[in-house]
């Protein structure tokens, strides 16, 4: 349970009273954003930004919630980070249907038998979340990424970068089992 | 190790070993961020496992760079706001000065002036940006005559090209 004077310091916009409240978090922030992104000088930068928001932000500050309050900003931080670093030396594929095969077009333009469709089936139901409920309800129950955040409780911005990502592995399975001869079935 | 639930929720061992600080490839964290970014489940958990134990100490000159970050980006900020501010009044000087508004007024007029001639409230619209014009003109030719003053080392003398409402005479 934050001290009174803390909480008010959140909102009483004067340095000493905001610098009381650094004092009290940084470690806590600073440690959240080290953890996620397990690079110190990364950590130190997100840290800043985290109070940065923090400041400029301190009306939105639930009472009593200044530690998860926090611990969002810095998630939200380290994220945006990670996210960035990531696409830096990924190649994430857009919307681009199903996975399709080395030659030829997709697989949802051309006519599947049954067996090829029940084995994608299969890849879609055993892919591991936090993609696999977004690839069925997305590929199987066809619903569209904003029913899907809203029927998941996610964003839907997580929701699309899900989407993306589960393709990409859906077409990195697919690619194993035709050279190892497993598919088409 | 399964990082998530069939629930899509952080496994306990994926909370552990964010805290513990085990090996994770980023791809591994890049989803626990995501996660942590919109769950406020599993923030709470996350968060509950970070005892003064396990927290990490940050750089001493942390609190430094950080007020120093918050002036720079204070000061940005308010310079941007002024910068809107007196873009709009350079744009609404200008477009006064070419007239727009007194085109506009006399648009209006036409186009919705009754049978029997403009209303009362017609009148004065249609002449205030005319009389606003008058003043500020007067107000500047004032403050020319003041320099002119200042200029003649306090002797008052009529300026050689006086101007007046806008007309050289």
């Amino acid at each position: 349970m934050i001290s009174e004077e803390v909480r008010r310091s959140v909102s009483a916009l004067t340095k000493e009273g905001f610098g009381e409240f650094v004092i009290r978090y940084q470690t806590l922030v600073y440690t959240i954003c080290f953890q996620l992104t397990r690079d110190a000088a990364a950590a130190e930068d997100l840290t800043q930004e985290t109070f940065l928001s923090a400041y400029l932000h301190r009306e939105s500050c639930p009472p009593d919630y200044e530690r998860a309050w926090l611990g969002r900003i810095a998630a939200n931080k380290a994220r945006d980070y990670l996210q960035s670093a990531y696409q830096r030396h990924t190649l994430l594929p857009g919307d681009e249907g199903l996975p399709e095969r080395s030659a030829g077009p997709g697989l949802e333009e051309q006519a599947v038998s049954r067996s090829e469709a029940a084995a994608i089936r299969v890849l879609i139901n055993e892919l591991r979340e936090p993609y696999g409920q977004v690839c069925r309800l997305h590929l199987l129950e066809e619903r569209s990424p904003e029913e899907i955040a809203l029927a998941l409780g996610r964003p839907v911005k997580t929701v699309y970068t899900q989407l993306a990502r589960a393709k990409k592995l859906l077409r990195e399975q697919l690619d194993r089992r035709e050279q190892d001869g497993k598919f088409p079935p | 190790m399964a990082n998530f639930r069939p629930d899509g929720h952080l496994t306990d061992e994926a909370l552990q070993a964010l805290v513990s600080e085990a090996p994770m490839d980023e791809l591994e964290r890049l989803e626990a961020a995501e996660h942590l970014a919109f769950c406020d489940q599993c923030l709470l958990r996350y968060t509950q496992l970070l005892t003064p134990q396990t927290l990490r100490d940050p750089p001493a000159e942390l609190e430094q760079s950080l007020w120093r970050r918050l002036r720079q980006r204070m000061a940005r900020l308010l310079m941007s706001r002024y910068a809107t501010a007196a873009a709009g009044i350079v744009l609404v000087t200008a477009l006064w000065a070419g007239g727009i508004f007194q085109g506009l007024m006399n648009s209006t007029l036409e186009l919705s002036g009754p049978a029997d001639g403009p209303t009362v409230f017609q009148e004065k619209l249609y002449t205030w940006p005319e009389k606003y014009s008058q003043a500020l003109w007067e107000g500047f030719s004032g403050l020319r005559d003041w320099f002119h003053f200042e200029k003649d080392g306090g002797q008052r003398t009529a300026p050689d090209d006086s101007v007046q409402g806008g007309q050289a005479r």
